[in-house]
């Protein structure tokens, strides 16, 4: 596509734009080109050998990496006072996100029959119950450390992991539930846990400021 | 004809934390209109250049923040009416730009922008000429 653009400035600031000569070269992209069917996906880049198998599993690794660094970068550049600020009035805490999330994570380590648990200790302050119920919810300090213990150990799993392995049924499922509906994998744990953070990440946002 | 900028870098951190003063627009007033207007035409170029639409959709506002008047105005060839006012524009912006986030970060779309300045004689206007490369490129296969 190309085209052209008059601005008119007033000072550092542009006060009137103008596009023209507009022209597009070549065919559309359709939702077909951008879908994540693999056996649909163009080739791109010289990685044909790489299985649509393997493209499954980057692309959801790459998204949830994506999304936890954002939170490192989003936590990470919080005070202790900061951390205790509510994302709306009435609502829930930083802190207590940052370590809802956390629990979360760790649960999926048995989950993804990766490990035990490191802080089961945390579902009892960040997800049975409501932010402020309780007073003895751990610090800013150890929910950082439990962050990133959490998934510096996922992390570590992942690796480990091959495209069979994703598609072996989670621990919460049933044997028998599971030969019903295959989808019930570890990799539709990835995806929904990439979801969950998105969420509370887009909420968390709000308490930035 | 000038080339200002050429095709998009592989963003990196440090271009990142540089860009983000790099844009701060200058006070011009004791200078020449023309001068200026092509300085800050090269500024708002580079920024929108290097901005990377799969990382986020905030730099771009962040450039739109920067650079344009609370009373800009907006048309174009195809368009039936000017849209006026920061606050429109912005949110037609945002409208365009989140699913283009969404499909360069999850669905592999890949967009490349070039841009050229055109030479003018008009103080205070600015020409550009821009092209951009849109792909399909699934993220687990690009290189």
């Amino acid at each position: 596509m190309t085209w052209r653009a008059l601005r008119k400035w007033n000072g550092s600031r542009v006060v009137y734009e103008y596009h023209y000569d507009e022209q597009q070269n070549g065919g559309r992209l359709t939702s077909d080109d951008l879908s994540f069917d693999a056996a649909n996906l163009p080739q791109c880049g010289g990685n044909e050998a790489m299985g649509n198998e393997d493209s499954y599993v980057a692309l959801g690794l790459k998204v949830w990496k994506a999304q936890i660094d954002r939170t490192n970068k989003l936590f990470g550049g919080l005070s202790s006072e900061e951390v205790l600020r509510e994302i709306a009035p009435g609502r829930n805490r930083l802190l207590y996100l940052w370590g809802h999330l956390t629990a979360i994570h760790d649960a999926m380590l048995p989950l993804l029959g990766l490990s035990e648990r490191l802080h089961p200790e945390f579902d009892v302050a960040f997800v049975s119950n409501p932010d402020k119920s309780r007073a003895d919810i751990p610090s800013h300090e150890q929910v950082r450390q439990a962050w990133n213990n959490v998934n510096d150990e996922l992390s570590r799993g992942f690796e480990r992991m091959s495209w069979s392995d994703w598609l072996q049924r989670h621990s919460a499922v049933s044997a028998e539930d599971f030969a019903k509906d295959t989808s019930r994998n570890r990799f539709a744990i990835l995806l929904s846990r990439t979801n969950h953070l998105s969420y509370h990440l887009g909420q968390a946002i709000l308490g930035r400021k | 004809m000038r080339v200002m900028e050429g095709q998009k870098q592989k963003p990196t951190m440090d271009r990142a934390m540089t860009k983000e003063h790099s844009f701060v627009a200058g006070d011009y007033s004791d200078r020449d209109l023309y001068v200026s207007s092509r300085t800050q035409e090269r500024a708002l170029n580079s920024a929108m250049v290097t901005a990377e639409i799969s990382e986020s959709l905030e730099e771009y506002l962040e450039i739109f923040e920067a650079f344009y008047a609370d009373d800009i105005e907006v048309s174009s060839e195809t368009a039936e009416e000017p849209i006026r006012g920061k606050d429109r524009v912005r949110s037609l912006l945002t409208t365009f730009l989140v699913p283009l986030h969404v499909m360069a970060e999850v669905g592999g779309l890949s967009i490349s922008i070039r841009q050229t300045a055109i030479p003018g004689d008009v103080a205070g206007e600015t020409h550009s000429a821009g092209r951009s490369t849109w792909s399909a490129c699934p993220a687990g296969r690009a290189r």
